[in-house]
């Protein structure tokens, strides 16, 4: 099968971040659309919470991380400037420390916190977090597990080997 | 063998917008959008004789091109890559943008409109149609697109609710399909690989292009220019060229065929007339919620027909205007969706996607549109002139979603689940009928909690012979813009009550005729 280069979508639209939580704050992409150091240290380090089998496998997270942001930027631009307000709910200080719960820098943070501040956004009672819980673990779900190096995890072979076949897939 | 795609005829007029210059095109119609409206459409004109263009914002892709995979399928087929929302985030919507619309990924359910959804539309919204004078285009297209209740034995999703209903004596029936030689591989949402699949892509599009009408891809509208009450020319600009610059094509006549949000949001960004302010309002969705099973035995449900049993037992039992009714059906489950719509993380993510193939899904569809009090959603402009939709999830449809949990939880116990998990943050998995009651009974209605998607966007462009009431007439004729039709789903005036495909064929078969008859005379 052929290696298919990586995409797209999400549930994200965190609209409500993005009129309600817009800080001036540390840039989330320098000028050639490369993410920060620091947007992408927060990725690494949220993204094994989310998907046990990366956890204790630096490299493999980071490379999933970029897919990820390659995912996000197929997005429409309101969608894009969801995640873009969501990274900042990451990376600003006031907002790591407040509503993410890390008061460390995200690179040495303890995977207990990062697993409480999921727990907290996915339980909240404010919409806001839900919908950044939502947002974020949702997309990297589907990216995850919607490509076909992962389909053995959920037990899934693929299109039957004998209609790939015939069909010159 | 799979037909080969009907896709190499030399004498076909197909370009890319990147190659046109201004009025390079000599058309006497342009039809907008080639999915399930447009393309009817743009076949009718095309057979009467008129030189027609049909425009295409997406791109050309056809069976050789479906890899069977998701997340290519989302980002090449769908609307921002199967990214839509409505503004507040709380309801996903699928729709396509491809040559074929969201024919070429959709699940082949093909219903006629239901009696009680004509009825209402006649009686409610001066809606010239009945379903008399509506069984001959829905016999039509019927033949046209091969429609018949699937004869093959159900998969084992469609399979559960089958024998949920059969235990609880509720009403359920086979689901017609439009195929030909279907394959039931279950790939109906990443584009049909093997053509079975009656889309646009491979039935009125060939018939329309062998009549000479042309087609454009990857070119979207942008807005008309107009004045005194006629379109004076389409803007159209290139979606895949780096350059700002547009072209404008003219015709005699437009009908804009772009599906609910995307036709009206062209309406407004050209700055129709609207003197009653109906334009994008009354959008629905067919609003829907799910709950997940875990059976023993295996169900697969990412393999064969992806739906091919459906009950109405919920569906109009409290009359049409009263609390909501809902449709159940299943859906195919592949892995990124299922993935995204299980809503957790961690070691939860990942214990149950290693269940997958174990997992059962039910859907209910909600009836929108009809209670006074179910106004659907609004269509908007953002700044960057795309479209938002602002679809308020109201009491109204909570109660509805409520009711559905309950009912999906029960039909699947009596089907054999061994757990039953209503999509919903707030819901646990229940390992019994009695215990999933009273949970579900009390699951806060929130968004952003429950997991809600449409797959069946409809209205902001209503239908009416009223000008009042209607942005158009029943037959698509816009009131105030004399050289313009809007034929898509686009035009009910509530949602359709079934899956709508087969009601946009129709309608689109019985107003383009018209349309071309008073072209042509
Ligand atoms: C996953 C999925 C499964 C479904 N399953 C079923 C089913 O089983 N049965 C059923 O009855 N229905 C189903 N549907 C819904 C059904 O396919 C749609 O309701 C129907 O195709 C809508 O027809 P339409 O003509 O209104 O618009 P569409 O078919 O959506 O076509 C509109 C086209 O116009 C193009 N367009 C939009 N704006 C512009 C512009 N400005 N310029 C140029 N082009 C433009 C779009 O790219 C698109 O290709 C499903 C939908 C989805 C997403
Ligand atoms: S189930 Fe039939 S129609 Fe759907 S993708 Fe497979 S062959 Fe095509």
């Amino acid at each position: 099968m052929n290696r298919r280069r990586f995409l797209l979508w999400s549930s994200a639209s965190v609209t409500v971040i993005s009129g309600g939580l817009y800080w001036s704050s540390p840039a989330l992409q320098d000028p050639t659309g490369r993410y920060s150091t620091s947007t992408l240290a927060a990725l690494n380090a949220i993204t094994p919470l989310i998907l046990p089998s990366l956890r204790n496998d630096p490299q493999a997270t980071q490379a999933f991380v970029q897919v990820f942001i390659e995912g996000i930027k197929t997005l429409s631009a309101s969608q894009q400037k969801a995640f873009d307000a969501l990274f900042q709910l990451l990376i600003h200080p006031a907002s790591k420390r407040f509503i993410c719960g890390i008061w460390s820098d995200w690179e040495v943070a303890s995977p207990e916190t990062i697993e409480r501040m999921l727990s907290r956004w996915r339980n909240s009672r404010w919409a806001l977090l839900n919908q950044a819980y939502n947002g974020l673990v949702q997309l990297t779900a589907a990216l995850y597990y919607g490509h076909p190096n992962q389909w053995a995890l959920a037990h899934y072979s693929g299109p039957p080997a004998q209609v790939r076949a015939a069909l010159g897939r | 063998m799979p037909q080969q795609p009907p896709w190499q005829q030399p004498h076909w007029q197909v370009f890319d917008a990147r190659e046109l210059h201004s009025d390079s095109l000599k058309s006497d119609v342009i039809v907008i959008g080639s999915g399930a409206g447009g393309a009817v459409t743009a076949n009718v004109l095309a057979q009467s004789g008129l030189k027609v263009t049909l425009i295409e914002e997406g791109s050309l892709k056809t069976s050789a091109d479906f890899q069977m995979e998701e997340l290519p399928a989302y980002r090449d087929l769908y609307q921002d890559s199967g990214s839509r929302m409505t503004e507040d985030g709380a309801i996903h919507i699928f729709q396509g943008k491809a040559v074929g619309g969201t024919t070429l990924v959709n699940w082949t359910s093909s219903f006629r409109t239901p009696k009680q959804t004509l009825d209402h539309w006649h009686q409610e919204w001066d809606f010239d149609a009945n379903a008399q004078a509506m069984q001959i285009y829905f016999e039509r297209m019927e033949k046209r697109l091969n429609i018949s209740p699937w004869r093959v034995p159900p998969n084992a999703n469609n399979d559960v609710l089958k024998r949920g209903c059969e235990v609880l004596s509720l009403k359920h029936d086979v689901i017609p399909r439009n195929v030909q030689a279907c394959w039931n591989l279950g790939y109906c949402g990443m584009g049909c690989p093997t053509n079975a699949k009656q889309s646009m892509l491979v039935t009125e599009i060939p018939q329309a292009l062998d009549k000479g009408a042309t087609l454009v891809t990857n070119g979207q509208a942008v807005a008309f220019t107009h004045k005194n009450g006629l379109i004076q020319s389409l803007v159209v600009k290139p979606t895949h060229s780096s350059s700002t610059s547009s072209i404008h094509l003219s015709a005699q006549h437009y009908v804009v065929a772009g599906g609910a949000i995307n036709s009206p949001a062209l309406l407004l960004r050209s700055h129709f007339p609207d003197p009653y302010q109906r334009l994008g309002k009354r959008t629905f969705l067919h609003p829907v919620n799910a709950s997940a099973a875990l059976f023993n035995e295996r169900i697969d449900a990412f393999y064969g027909a992806p739906q091919s049993i459906y009950s109405d037992a919920f569906q109009w039992q409290m009359g049409t205007t009263g609390p909501v009714g809902f449709k159940l059906e299943v859906p195919p489950i592949h892995p990124a969706l299922a993935a995204q719509m299980l809503g957790v993380h961690g070691d939860t993510l990942q214990a149950y996607m290693k269940r997958l193939p174990h997992i059962h899904a039910c859907i209910a569809l909600l009836r929108d549109g009809f209670h006074e009090e179910s106004l659907g959603g609004e269509v908007r402009l953002r700044d960057d002139l795309t479209p938002g939709l602002h679809y308020p999830v109201t009491e109204y449809l909570w109660e509805g979603f409520n009711r559905a949990y309950l009912a999906m939880a029960e039909i699947q116990f009596a089907a054999g689940a061994s757990a039953v998990m209503p999509l919903h943050h707030d819901a646990g998995q229940y390992w019994n009928w009695s215990q999933a009651k009273e949970a579900i009974k009390q699951l806060p209605q929130r968004i952003h909690r429950a997991r809600l998607l449409s797959a069946h966007v409809m209205g902001g462009c209503t239908a009416s012979q009223d000008p009042r009431k209607g942005v158009v007439d029943s037959y698509g004729q816009h009131h105030q813009i004399r050289n313009c039709h809007v034929i898509d789903g686009s035009l009910f005036p509530t949602s359709v009550g079934a899956n709508p495909q087969l009601s946009i064929y129709a309608f689109a078969l019985r107003n383009a005729e018209r349309l071309a008859h008073q072209l042509t005379s």
